[in-house]
């Protein structure tokens, strides 16, 4: 299902987004990435229906969305942060992920092992989620996202609370969940790296700065415009399978007055991340 | 007098009995979604908040008309309900220090007015602890509608209360309207208040309302079976306080809360629970 984003624009007495415009085709993924404060939980709630656009528009699968009542929320699934999740009543996997389907018009629960086994956490259906470590509860949250067949995959910060090993095996989940089910995917993560090895698409956002291009065309000196810091020690890494293609020329960063800035870039270099 | 024939042979405590038990299930039903949605405090400001309804009743209507009495403390507390919820959702200010004022500032107020009406100490007594044995057949009517309302409006969308309360903003993304559920649960939790302000009183009505839940969450393995326990433990310790309350001539709502902390007791000892 693809989403398309033109000309988005959000206000709350100062400009928050401005002229945000991107496009995502049927089961590509799209990172997020920026500073705090910088508006990607807006993006997401304006994604997810929670809030709407001041001006410009958002498509999702063609149509455009213009209030909350007619908002395709069957066709999206929401993964929120673990951290999010309240523990006091005592739900077990298994009942959690029922949840994911309710509101929903696909509710058959003939699914719900099927996906436990997809995110591997079916060995712990019967636990408490109060039970549950940070990586587990976030393979919970995938598997309730999941359950009801989502055309559009939202995560909120996947990676937070989890080590290095955990995050890993996340993406990977996510990988094989995207080649599995197809799903349209949008990111938003802290982790700058792993998400420009695992996203097709990247967004930096910085209030009214922003960055969107094919990923291949990311350097250093365009986060640092976004992050207004130096990334001496990040190395850009291509090494996923879905970076097909090399890009040369130029990419364009726009800045919060909306001009546009040319960068001149170095032909992309297949480079690891520092150790 | 005697722990259990009294109740065989007096209108009065028949009626008591009955209508401790109807309060009994319906706080044991609604106590674990309270802690679940961490409405404690809230149920504490709005069960305090009745002094205001109650006093400005008092002010317009003669202590007579029970059914005025009823609907005006009820409306001013729906009202200052509806206030403090949507208070409580200003980012700007922490919700417990938003409670805490509000509880204060609408018992100073009732208070107020109180002091200017021929109430006495008396009434401000039954108003924190009630008694249940004063309770009429209109009380009793009154709490099994209640009852029915919970069962049905608790019961029947069951999975969608617990989905709320442990995951709103996945709920919220999923298309449930979160905002109606919170607002059905706030005016269901006041008119629970109210009534049971006269059979328990402000204080033990709160009491009611934290202690079966805490009980059911912490020992319950499922949903199920923490929702049940909350319902056993309500109408146990509540039986249990009104023999009690009647054999020893104690005030039932004092009773209540303080047999609801010893029922806890064994959950503050035991730290694996």
């Amino acid at each position: 299902m693809s989403i398309s984003v033109c000309n988005l624009n959000f206000n709350r007495d100062i400009p928050i987004l401005k002229n945000i415009s991107f496009e995502l085709k049927d089961g590509e993924s799209l990172g997020i990435i920026g500073p705090n404060g910088g508006g990607k939980s807006t993006l997401l709630n304006l994604l997810t229906g929670n809030l709407l656009p001041s001006s410009g528009e958002i498509i999702i699968d063609g149509q455009k969305i213009t209030d909350r009542r007619h908002f395709p929320y069957h066709k999206i699934s929401y993964v929120p942060q673990h951290t999010e999740i309240d523990c006091i009543l005592p739900i077990n996997v298994y009942d959690f992920v029922h949840f994911g389907l309710l509101g929903k018009k696909n509710n058959s629960t003939s699914k719900i092992q099927e996906v436990l086994e997809l995110t591997g956490i079916d060995q712990k259906k019967e636990a408490l989620l109060n039970e549950l470590s940070g990586g587990e509860l976030q393979r919970v949250l995938l598997s309730k996202a999941l359950i009801s067949n989502p055309k559009i995959l939202i995560l909120d910060e996947p990676t937070t609370g989890l080590d290095s090993t955990g995050e890993d095996q996340l993406l990977s989940l996510l990988d094989d969940v995207q080649k599995n089910i197809k799903t349209t995917l949008v990111v938003v993560d802290h982790n700058i790296a792993q998400v420009i090895n695992f996203c097709d698409k990247i967004l930096c956002l910085n209030k009214t700065h922003h960055w969107h291009q094919n990923k291949g065309l990311l350097t250093t000196s365009v986060l640092g415009s976004i992050y207004h810091c130096e990334f001496e020690h990040l190395v850009l890494h291509q090494t996923s399978p879905k970076d097909k293609h090399s890009h040369h020329g130029h990419h364009l960063c726009v800045d919060s007055d909306h001009h546009h800035i040319e960068h001149n870039l170095a032909p992309p270099k297949h480079l690891k991340k520092d150790q | 007098m005697s722990f259990f024939s009294d109740f065989f042979h007096y209108d009065f405590l028949q009626m008591a009995l009955v209508g401790t038990f109807f309060l009994s299930v319906i706080c044991g039903i609604l106590s674990p979604l309270v802690i679940a949605k961490r409405f404690a405090f809230l149920g504490s400001a709005v069960s305090h908040s009745t002094l205001l309804g109650l006093a400005l009743a008092n002010l317009f209507l003669l202590p007579e008309n029970t059914a005025g009495i009823f609907l005006i403390t009820l409306s001013v507390t729906l009202i200052l309900a509806i206030i403090l919820a949507f208070l409580g959702q200003a980012k700007n200010i922490p919700t417990d220090s938003t409670i805490g004022i509000f509880l204060t500032s609408t018992m100073g107020l009732g208070m107020i007015i109180l002091s200017k009406s021929t109430s006495t100490n008396t009434e401000l007594a039954n108003f924190l602890f009630g008694n249940i044995f004063l309770s009429s057949s209109s009380d009793i009517a009154l709490t099994f509608f209640i009852l029915l309302l919970v069962l049905f409006s608790i019961f029947i969308p069951f999975k969608y209360w617990a989905y709320i309360s442990s995951d709103q903003k996945g709920a919220k993304n999923s298309g449930i309207n979160v905002s109606l559920f919170h607002a059905f649960f706030v005016f269901i939790l006041t008119l629970t208040i109210v009534t049971g302000l006269k059979m328990a009183g402000s204080l033990a009505i709160n009491s009611w309302l934290i202690a079966p839940g805490l009980f059911g969450t912490r020992l319950g393995r499922t949903l199920k079976m923490s929702f049940l326990y909350s319902l056993i433990f309500s109408i146990v310790v509540s039986l249990l306080g009104l023999f009690i309350a009647n054999f020893f001539d104690w005030p039932t709502g004092a009773t209540f809360c303080l047999l609801h902390f010893l029922g806890l007791i064994p959950l503050f000892l035991n730290r694996t629970l």
